[in-house]
């Protein structure tokens, strides 16, 4: 890699890039802390037996999330690192669709799903039973709040454990295969402790966002758990900090997770790893493909189902007690998208994303090419405080936002105009997507270009604009159009920062829907099936602009 | 390329369809913003919204556009607007910052004699001294909805003003048009702080479903409720977070105490001690009916309106709401589906009808228009929005608010035929309930904070013991069990000090409230132990 210098301009940049990224994100951090640090505050968040269910509470719905996610994710890693058969790609891709696929979405298709007159219970009493059949929302909440969360985090878990398998030296499992090791042995002595590493770290980073997620169990209606008691809490912050104190113990309890699993596994197990070789993969046809492929639509319906119930409830006249919808509308379609809230709200979300996506695009390219081309004194600190937000939940980070905006005052306060807070919130959560995807662009693009470029007599800023971007353009492409889907449906910022309702985005606008009498869920429902159409498309064109390298930016 | 092209096509028809679909003349550019904070539903403040912009368009011949905020129930709305008015009287008053600065809002201090520091004295009156934007303001011009108790608390705070309605349309507020009270009820202050403006009855909204597959009748008063049969089927809503359960729980309370009131021995008349101490009973009962109900209930909501869902999907079997809610959710099922799902039932005797308000706030940064839009829902015009059938000219455009019109000249035969619920009479329905507001309208916040830190905080613990009552065959096989389940925590007699305590800054509410969570978790868990043991 070429070590340009860097001119006074590039030292201008790393300076506000910088002192952009120390207010932006060490000042939330800051802000949730000095707030809640109090003793008085914590005791009385501590002190209360509610507020301690409450945390309690997260911490086991994470548990249980984790280690269900571990047992969705595990297999069928196994599965793609070994075998191959036909549609395995597709499959592939679809076992994916919960990264992008919001969780807050999936839960108004749990209601239909699992109600007294639910689909479920329908088909239960299709095969013998009556009803109203089994309470499952009354009795197994948090079950099912786990089994959601579980099912839309399970990607991150299996995208990092078939990376390790693939790395995995086949001639270790074929030796012990030899030594007349059975298949479990093979998976409990060799496979599962050389994934270790990437177990740990998937886990780490399902567990800390399953403690922290605000969407799922607000919407299915979990209350007494810390995420959802310190959204409650919004409104009385200026009497009460107690919230602060909550989010205080989300944050130290994430940073104690983190840093418990680098002092377990950090590198312990490179060292047996041969990146070099590969495991031969089988591939398998006929009755064998058809068993093979059998967990991944198993895994990948459930995980899109509620996904799919929400876009058809949408276009229902009525789904009462029946398995499939009572006649079709498009009636509810057209309410919502005709509705005075509907329209102001994608108005503002396409702007908080235009904005927060060409925002993420300016900053990420730079730090991506500093890191690439440049690496001056710093840029490994820089590089690592762009990966910041993949780790600190977006509660935790909203909190912070409004903290630091209410501080801040003049046009950042979110009481008058949440407008400028929401776009820097919404773009400094997507900064690792891009920065690792413009970096990825940058490393495959030979640097004797920009050298011949330069040798020529062009000035950087001609071989940035005439060289290096059209031949980065399509992960610039792809990058933004992965942070402005993901802005557009965006829900910890949305829900804690949006607070004046002419600047309410789609998820703000989804949620108050959902509280209308009558036709409101449905009119939420169909306004929902509109976002998430909406986003298909944004990243089927990311697909197409990236090709298989898409998956690679999911990765951290 | 033709994938891109195919891809970049169908954005933009998903982006196309709201834009064309978009109401025309939504928004006029320029137009003056009123700010409204509410816990309406969507359909009423889109009603309203469209019927006062025309209205504001055709008569006073100005732009104008409603921000609305929505924090929530009103027990949000009450948190918001506290913190508003401490922010900004922060901001407004830096050098009366003083020990006890705090208390600026607190009503007590204007009684003669009231004990407090200098500090807190002098930022009551200066709190109370302006009415001006620049001044002390939420930056909210009207709090609409929410009951008429928290609004009345409101203005004593000094957070509500005059709007100046009454003097300004004598006609209006006559007992023939809006009367002052109903059924024991303040439909509007008579210093003009607040102003009813529509009806509500508190009632139970029943799955008709649920109710056959149960084999129990359609429960049609409170007590029905709190039979065990019910059990992991009730909704249940949480009244510190929605003032429509915070008004049922009380009119239920009411109701109890009336009864305990009404069984002392007509001659000789009872004297005052006999009547404290059947009020008191009448308390203790109430509280004992309500901790069945919430174990009874197989989940808690944060909104009437969630669980009046949750019973219209069948998911709940019953639940405590407020008329129109009901009757909302029982239109939409029968206009989808062409069946009857949910009914409502207003409690004969255990139910009034009330008010719901709509007020001016301190310092209303544009309070002219304010004040417009507080006439125009008082108008006949306005109110014809509540009940009219939509469509109909006059009425409201989309949506049957199904709510009931609080001005008389609003029930005539001929305004009846345009209406969605033409049989219901608020003003005979009255008759039936007298509200005495002295016996529990002091206690509004108590009530709900008690309901929540004795029967929906300790839950796990109530719902446990209640099971374990009834699987011993009900309290009467368990008296002993059953008395620990009632155990009160604030007896009337010392509903006074609770409501002082609760008043007395965060530190001390939150430890009393968990205090009484201790105490009824302890007592729960004694019921159910008591009850294994079959005593």
């Amino acid at each position: 890699m070429a070590a340009r210098s860097g001119s006074f301009g590039g030292w201008v940049g790393m300076g506000l890039v910088a002192l952009l990224l120390a207010v932006f994100l060490a000042g939330p951090l800051l802000v949730v802390l000095t707030q809640g640090l109090s003793p008085v505050v914590l005791h009385a968040a501590l002190a209360n037996p509610v507020y301690r269910e409450g945390l309690a509470n997260a911490f086991l719905v994470a548990t249980v999330t984790t280690a269900l996610a571990l047992v969705i994710a595990v297999p069928l890693a196994w599965l793609s690192s070994r075998y191959r058969f036909r549609g395995q790609r597709l499959l592939e891709a679809v076992l994916l669709a919960p990264l992008v696929l919001p969780p807050f979405v999936g839960a108004l298709g749990i209601y239909q799903l699992l109600g007294e007159y639910g689909i479920v219970n329908s088909l239960l009493a299709h095969l013998g039973g009556r009803l109203p059949g089994p309470d499952w929302m009354g009795n197994h909440r948090f079950a099912i709040v786990c089994a959601v969360e579980a099912l839309g985090l399970y990607p991150i878990l299996y995208l990092l454990t078939v990376a390790a398998f693939r790395r995995l030296d086949a001639s270790l499992i074929e030796a012990a295969q030899a030594s007349g090791a059975s298949w479990t042995q093979v998976a409990w002595r060799i496979v599962l402790p050389l994934a270790r590493p990437a177990l740990f770290s998937g886990g780490v980073l399902v567990f800390v966002w399953s403690f922290t997620e605000l969407g799922t169990p607000l919407m299915l209606g979990y209350t007494r758990i810390t995420p959802v008691q310190v959204w409650m809490g919004l409104n009385e912050l200026a009497a009460n900090r107690v919230p602060y104190a909550l989010v205080v113990v989300m944050l130290l309890s994430a940073t104690a997770i983190y840093l418990l699993g680098r002092w377990l596994f950090a590198g312990r197990y490179d060292a047996q790893i041969d990146r070099s070789s590969h495991g031969a993969e089988q591939v398998l046809r006929g009755g064998a493909a058809l068993a093979a492929a059998a967990p991944y639509v198993l895994v990948a319906g459930l995980a899109v189902l509620p996904h799919l119930v929400v876009l058809l409830v949408g276009l229902t006249k009525d789904w009462y007690g029946t398995v499939l919808p009572r006649g079709w509308t498009w009636m509810h379609v057209q309410e919502a998208l005709s509705h005075p809230q509907v329209v102001p709200g994608i108005l503002n979300s396409l702007r908080y994303s235009l904005a927060a996506t060409a925002l993420a695009l300016a900053i990420g390219t730079f730090i991506a090419w500093v890191g690439v081309r440049w690496r001056p004194w710093g840029w490994r600190a820089l590089d690592a405080a762009a990966m910041v937000p993949l780790a600190v939940p977006g509660i935790i980070f909203a909190f912070g936002y409004l903290g630091l905006g209410v501080a801040i005052g003049h046009g950042l306060d979110p009481t008058k105009n949440p407008a400028p807070l929401l776009i820097i919130a919404y773009s400094i959560r997507r900064l690792p997507q891009v920065v690792r995807a413009v970096a990825a662009g940058l490393a495959q693009t030979p640097v004797v270009l920009e050298e011949a470029a330069a040798v020529a007599g062009a000035s950087r800023a001609r071989s940035l604009a005439r060289i290096t971007f059209p031949l980065i353009g399509a992960s610039l492409a792809a990058a933004a159009l992965l942070t402005f889907s993901a802005s557009m449906l965006e829900v910890s910022d949305s829900m804690v920062l949006a607070m004046v309702r002419s600047s309410w985005p789609i998820t703000r606008v989804i949620f108050d829907l959902l509280n209308a009498l009558g036709s409101g869920p449905a009119i939420a429902c169909a306004f929902a099936g509109w976002a998430m159409l909406f986003l298909i498309c944004c990243l089927a064109g990311a697909a197409v602009l990236l090709g298989r390298r898409l998956t690679s930016l999911f990765r951290s | 390329m033709r994938s891109l092209i195919l891809i970049g096509g169908a954005m933009a028809g998903l982006l196309a369809a709201p834009l064309a679909l978009r109401p025309a003349g939504a928004e006029h550019p320029g137009a003056q913003t009123i700010v409204i904070v509410s816990p309406h539903d969507l359909q009423t403040r889109i009603e309203f919204n469209t019927a006062f912009v025309r209205y504001a368009h055709e008569e006073l011949h100005q732009d104008v556009a409603v921000d609305w905020r929505t924090p929530g129930g009103t027990g949000e709305i009450q948190r918001y607007l506290a913190t508003q008015f401490h922010q900004a009287f922060r901001r407004a008053h830096p050098d009366l910052l003083q020990e006890g600065w705090e208390r600026f809002d607190d009503a007590g201090l204007d009684k003669p004699g009231a004990q407090a520091p200098p500090g807190a004295k002098a930022a009551r009156a200066a709190f109370l001294a302006a009415d001006a934007p620049d001044a002390v303001s939420s930056g909210v011009d009207l709090w609409w909805g929410g009951g008429v108790l928290p609004q009345a608390r409101a203005a004593d705070q000094g957070y509500l003003v005059d709007a100046g309605l009454v003097r300004a349309e004598p006609t209006w507020f006559t007992p023939s048009c809006i009367p002052q009270t109903l059924s024991g009820e303040t439909v509007y202050d008579p210093k003009g702080r607040y102003y009813g403006a529509a009806f509500s009855v508190f009632g139970i909204g029943t799955s008709l479903d649920r109710v056959h597959a149960l084999g129990l009748p359609v429960p049609a008063q409170w007590q029905d409720l709190g039979e065990g049969a019910w059990c992991g089927t009730l909704g249940i809503v949480d009244p510190t977070r929605s003032a429509a359960a915070a008004s049922a729980f009380e009119r239920l309370i009411q109701q109890q105490m009336l009864e305990a009131v009404e069984a002392l021995p007509a001659a000789p008349a009872p004297t005052a001690s006999a009547t404290a101490a059947a009020l008191a009973r009448g308390w203790q009962d109430a509280f004992t009916l309500i901790r069945r109900i919430g174990a009874n209930a197989r989940d808690i909501s944060d909104g009437a309106s969630l669980s009046v869902r949750e019973v219209a999907h069948g998911d709940a079997a019953a639940t405590m709401c407020i008329d129109f809610q009901a009757r909302a959710e029982a239109e939409y099922a029968q206009t989808m589906s062409g069946q009857e799902r949910l009914v409502f039932q207003a409690p004969v005797g255990g139910t009034s009808v009330s008010a719901d308000p709509i007020a001016l706030l301190r310092g209303a940064p544009h309070r002219a228009l304010a004040v417009a839009f507080l006439r125009f829902v008082l108008s006949h015009e306005g109110q014809r929005l509540w009940n009219d059938r939509p469509g109909i000219p006059g009425g409201p455009e989309h949506f049957a608010l199904r709510r009931l019109p609080v001005r008389r000249d609003c029930y005539t035969a001929e305004e009846r035929a345009r209406m969605t619920d033409p049989d219901t009479d608020p003003f005979a329905l009255a008759a039936h309930f007298t509200y005495h507001a002295a016996w529990t309208g002091p206690y509004y916040d108590l009530m709900a904070n008690l309901v929540r830190a004795t029967v929906l905080d300790p839950r796990d613990e109530l719902v446990a013991a209640w099971r374990a009552i009834l699987a011993a065959g009900g309290p009467a096989r368990v008296p002993q069990a059953y008395a620990a389940f009632a155990t009160p925590i604030v007896p009337y007699g010392d509903a006074p000090a609770a409501k002082a305590g609760l008043a007395g800054g965060t530190a001390t509410r939150l430890a009393l409230l968990r205090a009484w969570t201790l105490r009824a978790q302890a007592a729960y868990r004694s019921a159910r132990q008591l009850a294994d043991e079959g005593r």
